[in-house]
């Protein structure tokens, strides 16, 4: 097994599309940095002048009528909640601050890592699903998968080694992308914003989400080596993937709102943050005879996604090694 | 007396293997009792489509069979194909590797799988003259390069049965030859090389034994000498100045007469004294006399005609 696991990781990584993939997966890194350097960067004089001057504008203004929009709003609150005892319009908070509505906040290195983290964990994620497929898709399209089992026929030992490898793989991968996300963002609070704040339990917190992105990575690449062998061609792997991300996930979701535990996205964002919420539309006519829709605020625990994950893998995984063990090759 | 399964290199019985398709059920092979004995070349002849290929990958554990048993060595297929496996090279078809590695890097990895020493690469592409070839991309390769790669990576493992699934398909004279002199040389260092083909003139020059199949079971099997001998009676090409009178003479003497290119063949008959016998009777006499030796095409034509297949190898 361990000889196979070598060979078929000395295979992985001597591949074009696995270094084609991984030096997408730096300039993905290196583009979601710029995402985070441009959150994080000051004003410039010309948009801080703007900002203070349209600022200075609302004060202004609140200190002539605030008295009256807070009663207003109060009115309205008490209205509303004849039929939604919860309904808080936030009249108390209304005043117009420096740095919240107008200005720019100073960034924190434990929101700007955990916003950054989540949106690279995602795409490396997708990365690995395609080095993992594409690892073994293209040996059923060149057809060395047949010549590969007369070396070797325990067709169990063969997936199981591929999967292996493909996992192994990409955790020194994934590593390195880590401390590069990390180091950069370090640098660009360090100049920009603040880093002072972060605690040990910041750091813990932070620790164990890139714990569990890695854990996703390693995970999306034994589901590509899944879906390669039961699909047999890289491009029917990202067609199924890519298909499922846009009628699913993007043009249906909003009509699978009672279904969101059940989509992938969801629960890998439960997976990442340990545990998420989401909105689903609660419509009704009120009191006075209106249709009123608002956003209802659900959680998803972290046991649900993970189970969730872990069931989606075992049965890709599994299903995948039942047809490959009972399949003709060619 | 038969040989026992221990004795052969390949034993099968009641191979069979149907294909589902849009038109119902087809049988690729239909009861294949095949053997191939230890040592020498074994010619596996049938027309296309007649389950040459689909017999060999069954034997290789790379599709399932329906029914029958498979032995190699004595070892029960696919049951035990990793206990066996490590004696056989096979060939499928054309060569597959991998396009974008060089040919030393692809047999590294089948090496390195099996747990052979590095060494034995550099050895096995020198075996099969592509040791300066060796680090160029396998794509780069011509049809003759590829199929030599394919034998060098048949030869990693040291097998002592080796399959070559149409090896000289699309190559030229010269690559036809050299695959033929490696199979005689490999048979001469005491290896069993099995060639499924349907160019019998090749394998004619090479086998020492055939099988042939037709429909997906065996039609005949022996040496080569054996099944052209059993099968095909011998003709003579008679040249003989008046061919009208010497064509009415033989047929009338109850022999089989047909003129070809200026010259009579006479079918069923290996004797050619007799035939300028009856002719000098009457005043008739033979300028030529060429006794036609069966080959393997005459048999296999006769066979698989006998089975009503065409040349395609279609079923009626």
């Amino acid at each position: 097994m361990r000889r196979l696991t070598k060979v078929e990781l000395r295979r992985l990584f001597s591949r074009r599309l696995t270094a084609g993939a991984l030096l997408g997966a730096v300039v993905v890194t290196g583009m979601i940095l710029l995402g985070a350097y441009q959150q994080a960067k000051p004003l410039s004089g010309q948009q801080l002048a703007f900002q203070r001057a349209q600022f200075d504008q609302a004060h202004q203004n609140w200190a002539l009528n605030g008295a009256q929009q807070v009663k207003d709003c109060v009115k309205q609150q008490a209205i509303i909640q004849k039929s939604d005892p919860k309904a808080d319009f936030h009249c108390n908070d209304m005043e117009p601050k420096w740095g919240v509505n107008w200005g720019k906040p100073k960034v924190t290195f434990d929101d700007l890592m955990h916003s950054t983290l989540l949106n690279w964990s995602y795409l490396m994620a997708f990365i690995a699903f395609l080095i993992g497929a594409g690892f073994v898709a293209s040996e059923f399209s060149s057809g060395s998968m047949g010549n590969w089992l007369t070396f070797e026929p325990r067709r169990m030992r063969v997936y199981s080694t591929k999967l292996a490898a493909a996992g192994l793989g990409l955790i020194p991968a994934t590593l390195t992308l880590l401390g590069l996300l990390f180091g950069g963002v370090w640098l660009i609070t360090a100049r920009y914003g603040s880093t002072a704040g972060t605690t040990g339990k910041m750091w813990n917190d932070l620790g164990l989400m890139s714990a569990r992105s890695l854990v996703l990575a390693v995970v999306a690449a034994t589901v590509g080596v899944a879906m390669g062998t039961l699909l047999r061609h890289t491009a029917a792997v990202i067609g199924i993937a890519m298909g499922y991300l846009i009628l699913i996930e993007a043009i249906f979701s909003h009509l699978l709102q009672n279904q969101q535990p059940w989509l992938l996205r969801l629960n890998m964002d439960g997976w990442l943050q340990h545990g998420t919420k989401y909105y689903i539309q609660s419509c009704k006519t009120d009191s006075q005879g209106q249709y009123r829709c608002d956003g209802v605020e659900k959680l998803l625990g972290f046991g649900h996604s993970s189970t969730y994950l872990g069931l989606l893998v075992v049965l890709v995984v599994g299903i995948t090694a039942m047809v490959f063990q009972r399949r003709d090759v060619n | 007396m038969p040989a026992s399964i221990a004795e052969l290199a390949i034993s099968t019985k009641g191979l069979r293997k149907t294909y589902r398709n849009r038109k119902g059920l087809h049988v690729a092979v239909a009861g294949l009792d095949l053997d191939v004995p230890v040592g020498g070349v074994h010619g596996f002849l049938g027309p296309n489509g007649s389950g040459k290929t689909t017999s060999i990958r069954m034997l290789l554990g790379l599709i399932r069979a329906d029914a029958g048993t498979m032995n190699i060595f004595g070892h029960e297929v696919p049951k035990h194909l990793p206990d066996v496996v490590g004696r056989v090279g096979a060939i499928v078809e054309s060569p597959k590797f991998f396009p974008a590695f060089s040919g030393r890097k692809n047999l590294q990895l089948l090496a390195e799988a099996i747990g052979r020493p590095r060494g034995i690469v550099d050895q096995v592409l020198e075996q099969t003259s592509l040791g300066e070839r060796g680090k160029d991309k396998y794509r780069t390769y011509s049809l003759g390069m590829k199929q030599r790669l394919a034998i060098a990576a048949t030869l990693l493992k040291e097998p002592d049965l080796l399959i070559f699934d149409e090896p000289t398909n699309g190559l030229d004279p010269a690559g036809i030859r050299e695959i033929r002199n490696t199979m005689r040389a490999l048979s001469d260092q005491g290896k069993t090389v099995l060639v499924s083909s349907h160019i019998l003139s090749e394998v004619e020059q090479v086998a020492d034994t055939v099988s042939i199949i037709g429909h997906g079971r065996l039609l005949a099997s022996g040496r080569v000498a054996d099944v052209i001998g059993n099968q095909v009676a011998t003709s003579v090409r008679v040249g003989v100045a008046d061919l009208a009178a010497a064509h009415r003479i033989l047929t009338d003497g109850g022999l089989l007469v047909r003129e070809d290119g200026g010259l009579l063949v006479v079918d069923g008959i290996a004797d050619g004294a007799e035939i300028t016998k009856r002719l000098a009777a009457h005043y008739l006499f033979v300028n030529e006399l060429i006794p036609v030796r069966a080959d393997l095409e005459s048999v296999f034509l006769q066979l698989t005609a006998d089975e009503g297949l065409e040349s395609s190898g279609n079923a009626k």
